[in-house]
């Protein structure tokens, strides 16, 4: 082959590997493209491309014309990384170097480099027909060498984006997966929600089926416990009276027994039946404008002779200027003796009641305070309840008789008019201050 | 209203006592079906049959087969109405 030949020859090479670096982007392909090329035009027996890491370690062999897969030591293939130069078994020494390349059964290393990184090497066996490496074709090797190394590393680039592409296409479906599951899970979950809320809507509209029918029956059965009571009380009264005859010491005591007996069950009927009536919104307001300490004063004096009888000094204090508010008389007299009435009923003989009012903003405050058994902290949240008996001990101990619905009653109707009512204690044997706040009437109204 | 105008109704009203606003959310990125929820209007454009199940379909995807009872057990009472033939494969 002339050297005219040879050039043209290298030249074609070049150009055909120049076309496959271009047009392929897989790592194993470029490498098998680009072997197969080299083998076939330089007519070499086999040949190896040795991808290494960064710290020269085997990332991946590519090889043609072996018989089986060629297997490389890695501290060779370092010290034959570190070569600049392209080796040549014939042009090498005796040595190390000529020993390895003997040993891997190649004739010439061609280190594969980028401007930053040794990228792996170019293993290429001896000629097929026994001949040298012409000086063109190692030449041409030169010049092959970066080149190579950048297609190679494009191409380590493109698959590792694809790596990283498809790790992350398993991590999205991986992440889609468990939020179906998720999802799937909290459907179920709503499902049985769903279901336990209707039967609890099914459930609930019962129960106001039937707090109706109670209510309709304690409506009742307390008007017609009431109208026999009055008869009873009326006869009890009048036996007492003389008015069927003489009645003994003894007949006495047992009758005002059934008498006082008799007032708490017509108290308690009249109770019920008044919550009934305000709980099932059949109760109306006679509202009117009220001086609330005319109102105190009528029921204080109502009141005084129960309190003398129980030795306890009641008295009110308030400013004659208050507001007026806008009210039902009666029953906001009920509240004021329901908590004057408590306050008797809690208070030991000597003791103290006061009933005050105070303007404040645009409420007037009733108070009705104590110096009586008081109330233990704990104790307080219950006292507006229906049927609360608190301090149910002391009560017996001081033989007082209660319904527990006075004070829910108080509650209602002080509702009813827009207010509120609470109560303060320091506790047991420190007194008690009930105190209710209804809204001013405005001027106009 | 039609037939399978009260199937789609039935199922987006069942669905929403589960999933809430979701439900017809859902039903409005089906193909081929107007749902007009305040005017109680549901129009189909393209086979009603196929169109259901893909309304059906739609809650699967998303919430699985338990989604899928619950479209049945909605109108396992109008479906009765329906032929044989013409009723949404999914809701059988």
């Amino acid at each position: 082959m002339d050297i005219k030949q040879s050039a043209s020859t290298i030249h074609g090479i070049l150009y055909n590997l120049a076309t496959i670096m271009a047009s392929t982007l897989r790592l194993e392909d470029l490498g098998h493209r680009l072997l197969s090329e080299l083998l076939s035009a330089m007519r070499i027996s086999h040949g190896a491309i040795v991808l290494l890491t960064k710290d020269s370690k085997i990332y991946q062999v590519l090889h043609e014309g072996y018989a089986s897969v060629p297997e490389f030591d890695e501290k060779e293939i370092a010290i034959l990384s570190d070569q600049v130069k392209i080796l040549v078994f014939n042009e090498l020494p005796e040595g190390k170097l000529k020993d390895i390349l003997k040993k891997l059964d190649v004739a010439v290393v061609v280190c594969l480099r980028t401007q930053e990184e040794n990228i792996g090497l170019l293993l290429l066996g001896r000629k097929l027909l026994g001949g040298l490496y012409t000086p063109y074709e190692i030449q041409a090797l030169k010049i092959l060498a970066p080149e190579t190394a950048v297609a190679i590393q494009n191409a380590r680039s493109f698959e590792e984006i694809q790596r990283f592409n498809a790790t992350l296409e398993q991590k999205v479906s991986d992440a889609t997966e468990d939020l179906r599951n998720v999802n799937e899970e909290v459907y179920k979950k709503n499902v049985e929600l769903a279901r336990l809320s209707k039967e609890l809507s099914q459930a609930n509209d019962k129960l106001k089926t039937l707090d109706k029918l109670k209510d309709e029956f304690l409506s009742l059965a307390s008007h017609e416990l009431r109208t026999p009571m009055v008869a009873i009380k009326s006869y009890i009264w009048m036996v007492l009276q003389g008015r069927g005859g003489n009645v003994t010491e003894k007949q006495k005591d047992y009758l005002n027994i059934a008498y006082r007996s008799t007032n708490s069950l017509i108290a308690l009927v009249n109770d019920m039946l008044n919550i009934s009536r305000i709980e099932s919104g059949k109760i109306t307001l006679d509202l009117k404008r009220l001086r609330l300490n005319d109102l105190v004063k009528e029921v204080v004096t109502e009141m005084t002779p129960r309190a003398k009888e129980f030795q306890i000094e009641i008295m009110e204090t308030f400013s004659p200027a208050l507001s007026e508010i806008w009210g039902d008389s009666s029953k906001i007299k009920e509240v004021l003796m329901n908590l004057i009435g408590n306050s008797l009923k809690f208070t030991p003989r000597g003791g103290k009641v006061t009933v005050s009012l105070n303007q404040k903003d645009n409420f007037i405050e009733t108070c009705v305070s104590d110096n009586g058994i008081g109330i233990k902290k704990e104790d307080m949240s219950k006292l507006f309840q229906k049927f609360s008996m608190v301090g149910i001990t002391k009560q017996k101990e001081k033989n007082i008789q209660g319904t527990g619905l006075g004070l829910y009653l108080c509650k209602l109707i002080v509702e009813l008019h827009g207010g509120r009512i609470w109560v303060e204690s320091e506790g047991e044997d420190k007194g008690s201050a009930f105190t209710f706040s209804v809204k001013v009437a405005s001027p106009l109204s | 209203m039609d037939i399978f105008a009260q199937i789609v109704e039935k199922i987006i009203r069942e669905q929403e006592g589960i999933i809430g606003p979701v439900a017809l959310e859902q039903a409005r990125k089906v193909q081929g079906l107007n749902v007009d929820w305040e005017k109680h209007d549901v129009r189909f454009d393209g086979d009603q049959k196929t169109i259901v199940e893909r309304l059906v379909g739609q809650y699967r995807e998303l919430f699985g087969q338990a989604s899928v009872e619950v479209c049945k057990d909605a109108v396992k009472d109008v479906l009765s109405k329906i032929p044989q033939d013409q009723r949404p494969q999914l809701l059988l």
